[in-house]
């Protein structure tokens, strides 16, 4: 079943996926430095699993948007780090801290802050499509 | 006595346009997508046919095509730039359709109102 303005249901998709892969990278570069003690796992950072809708429009297949498939959690062993005078240190000095690469948290940020632009961007011209199809016949 | 070929090429036209636009919206929502490939849609030489050999032109159907360019590092082969430029494109040849099929029927409305 397609809705009556498609288009701008899979403007929606797109935009809440790359929302849900920048909430995502937000919580992993706010947990940078979460330390856990050597028992407990450490943060694991989230990644946002992308993956197409295939229900089409009407007529012809166009595909249906994208849908956030789930969420792949990065290591649990994360990187021990000798730091002793911390609280949280085990009998040989160690605490746990997650092995995120901010490198990489960022550069994923600029990719999903684009697309989310790029999906912006788009919802603004599908809009004025849709406007100058409801005024047809009116002048 | 409304039964003119013209706003019935305009309305497949438009039929065509949108469900481009909704293929470009898709690729544009997959831009970051593992392994999708973009697609495009088509129905210009089909209507252009259908209009020269007399044929209904809403028996016209867009069809879809994936595309074949290179794939990048993450499987996924949409190319950001062309979205947009055609997204723009489409939209102002939709808006256009639209224009054409209004002036129409303003035609028709002159003819029955009068002057």
């Amino acid at each position: 079943m397609t809705a009556v303005f498609e288009a701008l249901k899979i403007v929606n998709s797109g935009m809440q996926l790359h929302q849900a892969w920048m909430d995502a990278i937000s919580d992993n570069v706010a947990n940078i430095n979460t330390v856990r003690s050597t028992r407990q796992a450490a943060f694991q950072a989230r990644y946002v699993l992308a993956q197409a809708a295939e229900n089409g429009g009407p007529g012809v297949a166009t595909g249906g948007g994208v849908s956030v498939a789930g969420v792949a959690l990065g290591s649990a062993q994360g990187r021990l780090v000798y730091s002793p005078d911390h609280p949280l240190a085990d009998a040989k000095g160690y605490v746990r801290l997650p092995d995120i690469d901010l490198g990489e948290q960022m550069t994923d940020m600029i990719m999903a802050q684009r697309g989310y632009q790029a999906n912006a961007a788009n919802l603004d011209r599908i809009r004025a499509s849709y406007q100058a199809a409801l005024q047809m016949g009116k002048s | 006595m409304l039964d003119d070929v013209s706003i019935d090429a305009l309305q497949s036209a438009m039929r065509g346009l949108s469900a481009r636009q909704r293929a470009i919206s898709d690729d544009i929502a997959n831009v970051d997508t593992p392994f999708y490939r973009a697609h495009s849609v088509t129905f210009e030489a089909d209507l252009k046919r259908a209009l020269d050999s007399g044929d209904d032109p809403l028996t016209v159907r867009p069809t879809s095509t994936l595309s074949n360019a290179a794939a990048g590092l993450n499987g996924n082969n949409v190319n950001i730039t062309a979205e947009t430029t055609q997204s723009v494109d489409t939209e102002l040849a939709y808006q256009l359709a639209l224009r054409a099929a209004g002036d129409r029927f303003s035609l028709y409305r002159t003819a029955i109102a009068g002057a």
